[in-house]
């Protein structure tokens, strides 16, 4: 290492300096795997030219000699690919893939990461395709590039239509059971729109015939769909139920004139005489009115149009806002420990909040005090919600990291496959996200390897070549839930079932739900791919996957139709540690049941239980609950009351009633962990402490569940 | 399994039952007068349950039933003293329950005799030594081996009772 700036330089600094070159080598591998599939974008080989353009001058800089020397090269070769002189290819890609894989070694500064020799293969490959005769000049076919069939994309730029959609006013369509609303609707399945319900046609209501639509609709439509695809939408309406008119604007979405005046003058509501009179007007007054409300004063019968405009106008100023807010992402680098550190906090102050809130609530004729106790409890809920929301990042994150993993296996294991994702924009906290990366990792290979057949075996069963995985996060009521789903050969029950009884985890006698079956690919040890691949099947995966994904209180399931493929769902708590509890007492003990999962609260009258002979089973609206005594349940002292409530609750689908002697409400807890030391007592989830001070345990309803429905014949054993 | 006889250190007494024992203060955090404890179901016969520590939940250890030693009635003088032990290679915050605190006592090497094989009703692996002091003997336990985690499950392994599913929720 030459003596260099680097050695005046302090260690925030240089961490600084490798933040940075960390950001420009994930801009580089998304454009290049953007490139895969579109190499002829040249925004995206810009991207490229730019980061290593960046990253050699940081390494310059810094003093990291090697780093600047080896960018240099691939900078050059992209310069000309910018300039026309080498085209892009598929091994170009994958050669600058390796290229930053090597430069991230080089960075991290880690000398057991670098390969010499592969550094110094890589580097020349890049050299030599800048000496003229190398060849790489001349057109290569353009091939598709990428690891399936490129799409045909045809999407024409984005504009704003101005659709107007009316019924026949002779033909009583409601008769017929039409309804506008699935027009309506697939107007906005196209894109962004603003639907204006205009009601000049109603008459009075001695007229109206019940069967006639009178209502129609004028909307505003962003859209990259062409005028053609609109009308397809109403296509069987058409002719002879209702009128369409579409007119699409000529003005840019980001650049064009979007003012009202334009907008009118555009659709031919007003001559361009009344909108010239009107700008006077409006200039003369000392205070500005709004041109769309002197237009309607001067004349009321165009309120309708103007208000359509107002509204296409605000839909095309909101999308460009957000696009603009695409390119300037405002944001603040900072040590996940401080948050951390901030999280932690927060949740003490919501405790300690809690139990100042007890005692003045306590309190008599403290009407000040109660006052100010609830300003408290508002403000420390919402600086609650806001330290969360900052934790909470997007998914997308994560799947995009997939993206190159996807590839990479693929091509490893000569299969064809494309990665889907839905739901990017669903936020998850951050260390769920952290965690979720290794189970994620492993499922996704699993769907590759195991999964997807081979180009040859899928064409063979009807299938297209290319295998699909497809990746879905959303919200949930208070879960997330993931999807990893694939369309590959799916499970076979019948081959599971054996493997299961060949490891001894069932017997042969033993009948086993599909479901029940699927389940055992959880259990330590599990594997039916008869030779293992590198990449998994060592069979230490999956009960690990549902280990890591049960640790963050989440649970994992499977389902799949055999040939078609297969689907694994993760459901997670969306908050890791407060949630909404419902407080119930048993003897003298309390519990916490998390509020998500409780359905509802009856009394268990006698003669419930009489009608119930003997079983512990209680009958709500004609479904059959079964129920537990939590002083059976936990094996607790205390004289059983004559009334007591059954509150019922419901986890993976099923429910299950928890008898107790009294509820006592509900209120929000912060979650504590109750320790490795209890590891061993499943039936909860963890403690909080209560604005008592008091330490009460969390019920996991799930496991509860389990244990009823599991040893419902023998006594209670834990 | 010889036992390590540490050097000159500071021991924090106290009893259970009639026995002193002492434990080396530097795993020793705070000790505290008992607030309720929540007993929680279902775990094993020596954790009491859990008690609130300004916030955190600290689990609460009764070594009496632990060593199997008898009990005393719980009186005034009853402590909880929090203590700090390495389980594997995170630090865990157990309290553990002492019919009475003494004091905080220095004893050298010279004054700490290793734990005779028999005569003493604890197993001798959760014992450091003997300590010495004014004609009494004071019983220095091993916090790592009292608290670790293969002894507290040990003692689960050995009380669970053999039903169809071991293993079932773990």
């Amino acid at each position: 290492m030459t003596s260099s700036l680097s050695d005046f330089i302090s260690p925030e600094e240089m961490e600084q300096v490798h933040t940075d070159i960390n950001d420009n080598l994930t801009a580089l591998e998304d454009a290049l795997l953007l490139l895969e599939k579109e190499p002829a974008d040249g925004e995206r080989i810009n991207t490229v030219f730019r980061a290593m353009h960046s990253i050699k001058g940081i390494a310059g800089m810094f003093g990291m000699e090697r780093i600047a020397e080896f960018t240099h090269h691939v900078e050059d070769v992209y310069d000309w690919v910018r300039k026309g002189r080498i085209t892009m290819d598929k091994e170009l890609i994958s050669l600058t893939l390796l290229a930053r894989d090597q430069i991230a070694a080089l960075a991290s500064g880690n000398p057991a990461g670098v390969q010499e020799e592969e550094l110094q293969r890589v580097q020349t490959a890049f050299q030599v395709m800048l000496t003229p005769a190398a060849g790489h000049e001349k057109q290569k076919n353009q091939e598709p590039v990428g690891l399936s069939k490129a799409w045909p994309t045809e999407k024409t730029a984005e504009a704003l239509y101005w659709v107007r959609f009316r019924f026949d006013l002779h033909n009583p369509i409601f008769a017929c059971a039409t309804s506008p609303l699935p027009y309506l609707n697939g107007l906005k399945r196209l894109g962004e729109c603003q639907i204006i319900p205009q009601f000049d046609l109603l008459p009075e209501l001695d007229d109206l015939d019940v069967n006639i639509c009178y209502l129609y609709w004028d909307v505003a439509l962003i859209t990259d769909q062409s005028e053609l695809d609109i009308r397809s939408e109403f296509m069987f309406i058409e002719e002879d139920l209702a009128e369409l008119s579409i007119k699409k604007s000529p003005e840019d979405l980001a650049e064009g004139d979007w003012r009202l005046g334009r907008i009118l003058l555009d659709q031919g509501v007003i001559s361009p005489q009344t909108l010239a009179e009107t700008v006077r007007q409006q200039r003369i007054g000392s205070h500005p009115e709004p041109i769309g409300a002197l237009l309607t004063a001067a004349d009321p019968g165009i309120a309708a149009p103007v208000v359509t405009a107002l509204a296409g106008q605000k839909l095309v100023k909101s999308r460009q806002e957000v696009s603009g807010k695409e390119n300037e992402v405002t944001s603040v680098r900072v040590p996940s420990a401080k948050l951390d550190l901030l999280v932690n906090q927060v949740g003490e102050l919501v405790i300690a909040q809690a139990r100042l809130r007890q005692l003045i609530v306590s309190m008599k004729e403290a009407y000040a005090l109660q006052g100010v106790s609830e300003e408290i409890t508002l403000l420390t809920e919402n600086l609650r919600d806001s330290t969360m929301s900052i934790r909470m990042l997007p998914i997308g994150t994560l799947f995009n990291k997939f993206n190159r993993l996807v590839r990479d296996l693929a091509s490893d294991l000569q299969k064809s496959m494309i990665m889907e994702t839905s739901g990017g924009e669903t936020e998850l906290d951050k260390t769920v996200i952290e965690h979720l990366n290794d189970p994620l990792v492993h499922l996704i290979r699993n769907s590759i390897d195991h999964g997807i057949e081979s180009p040859e075996q899928r064409i063979a069963a009807g299938k297209k070549p290319g295998g699909r995985i497809f990746l879905s996060a959303n919200h949930a009521g208070a879960d997330v839930v993931i999807r990893v789903s694939d369309d590959g050969r799916g499970l076979d029950p019948k081959v599971l079932r054996a493997k299961g009884i060949e490891k001894g985890l069932i017997t042969a006698e033993q009948t086993l739900s599909p479901r029940e079956i699927f389940q055992l690919i959880f259990a330590p040890g599990f594997s039916t791919k008869s030779s293992v691949s590198n990449l998994s099947g060592r069979g230490v995966g999956m009960d690990v996957v549902k280990k890591h994904i049960e640790s963050l209180r989440g649970t994992l399931h499977i389902e799949s139709v055999l040939g078609e493929g297969c689907t694994i769902t993760i459901k997670l708590p969306l908050t890791l540690a407060i949630i909404d509890g419902f407080l119930v007492q048993t003897c003298e003990e309390r519990f916490v049941i998390p509020l998500t999962t409780v359905r509802e609260c009856v009394r268990l009258t006698k003669e419930e239980i009489d009608k119930a002979h003997g079983e512990q089973i209680i009958n709500i609206r004609n479904e059959i609950v079964p129920y537990v005594r939590l002083r059976d349940l936990f094996k607790l002292r205390g004289v059983q009351p004559d009334k007591e409530q059954v509150v019922i609750t419901e986890a993976d689908s099923q429910r299950v009633g928890l008898v107790v002697d009294h509820v006592l409400g509900q209120s929000q807890v912060v979650i504590k962990s109750l320790g490795s030391v209890f590891r061993n007592v499943p039936l909860f989830s963890g403690a909080t402490i209560l604005g008592d001070g008091e330490v009460v345990p969390i019920l996991d309803i799930g496991k509860i569940l389990e244990q009823v429905t599991n040893s419902s014949n023998d006594v209670y054993s834990l | 399994m010889a036992n390590r006889i540490e050097k000159t250190g500071q021991y924090l007494t106290f009893k259970l039952g009639e026995e002193i024992f002492g434990i080396n203060i530097a795993s020793v955090r705070e000790v505290l007068k008992p607030t309720k404890i929540t007993h929680i179901p279902a775990a094993m016969d020596f954790l009491k349950g859990v008690i609130n520590v300004r916030g955190n939940v600290v689990p609460v250890v009764d070594l009496q039933t632990q060593f199997k030693l008898p009990h005393a009635a719980n009186s005034q003088r009853t402590r909880v003293i929090i203590v700090e032990s390495e389980l594997g290679d995170s630090k865990v915050i157990l309290g553990a329950l002492a019919d009475s605190v003494d004091e905080v006592i220095e004893l050298d090497a010279s004054q700490i005799e290793p734990a005779p094989r028999v005569g003493v009703r604890l197993d001798s692996r959760f014992i450091l030594g003997i300590g010495k002091r004014d004609g009494g003997f004071i019983i220095l336990l091993d916090v790592a081996r009292v608290f670790s985690e293969e002894e507290l499950l040990l003692v689960e392994a050995v009380a669970t009772k053999p039903t169809g599913a071991t293993g079932s929720y773990s």
